[in-house]
């Protein structure tokens, strides 16, 4: 199926977002599983791979749309040297995606293109929820301080 | 943060840098080996961005007048943290 105008272009600039969403989640897991704290390493490698299901549905909507997908391009991927610090770098991350994903659902309305315009949404659901996660996390920091909540993080060890 | 991942540079050992002054933004390039060939150049706009951070006024502005200079493409810029006296932490 054709794409109406601009959309494949939103959706390649998305693919870009979520690919560097997919790295910098990855990276940082291992980083904060190499301190210690595989609890917090499992749900942000779990964020990485959910973050590879969109790049997965994206791809496939741009072929479908007789587009060709860009995994060529990504943007800064974002590492703190802290827990406090990546998770406040996500945080950052997501609100731009959210952002990005908002602006393709409103180009979606516009060229009628009702299709993609579910699947941004439906996107846009799962950020979301990535959002409260970290919000609820960096809550957490200010509530218990940081030694707690990161005593709260450690994991058995390999 | 990093600054650079390819070659593990942080934002806070670059702003040391820059603000022991004079903060060139092509010397910090080949400091930190910013944007080389081994490197994937993104890191360069957040290097922009840290500078503009840095000195975000034009030469003549406020903490100007006494401070170090960071320069780019010709165009000087007041390098605030260049100001702090010798000897303070």
């Amino acid at each position: 199926m054709r794409a109406k105008p601009g959309v494949v272009d939103t959706l390649n600039r998305l693919l870009t977002i979520e690919v560097t969403a997919v790295n910098q989640y990855f990276l940082q897991s291992e980083i904060v599983r190499n301190w210690g704290y595989d609890h917090l390493a499992d749900r942000l490698r779990a964020i990485s791979m959910g973050e590879m299901r969109d790049i997965e549905e994206l791809v496939k909507h741009i072929l479908y749309l007789e587009g060709l997908p860009n995994l060529q391009r990504i943007d800064v991927v974002k590492v703190g040297e802290t827990v406090l610090e990546n998770l406040e770098l996500d945080l950052e991350s997501e609100q731009a995606a959210i952002e990005a994903l908002t602006e393709g659902v409103n180009l979606c309305v516009e060229v009628d293109d009702y299709g993609t315009r579910s699947r941004l949404e439906e996107m846009v659901r799962d950020e979301e929820t990535h959002i409260d996660w970290l919000e609820t996390q960096i809550e957490a920091i200010g509530q218990l301080g940081t030694e707690q909540y990161l005593a709260q993080q450690l994991g058995t060890g390999e | 943060m990093y600054l650079c991942i390819c070659h593990a540079v942080t934002v806070a050992e670059v702003r040391q840098a820059a603000e022991a002054g004079p903060c060139d933004f092509d010397e910090l390039v080949t400091r930190f080996s910013l944007g080389d060939d081994d490197s994937c150049g993104t890191c360069l706009s957040v290097l922009e961005d840290l500078l503009v951070e840095i000195a975000p006024g034009p030469a003549g502005s406020p903490q100007g007048a006494s401070a170090a200079v960071c320069q780019r493409s010709g165009q000087q810029v007041a390098c605030a943290g260049a100001t702090a006296p010798e000897g303070t932490e």
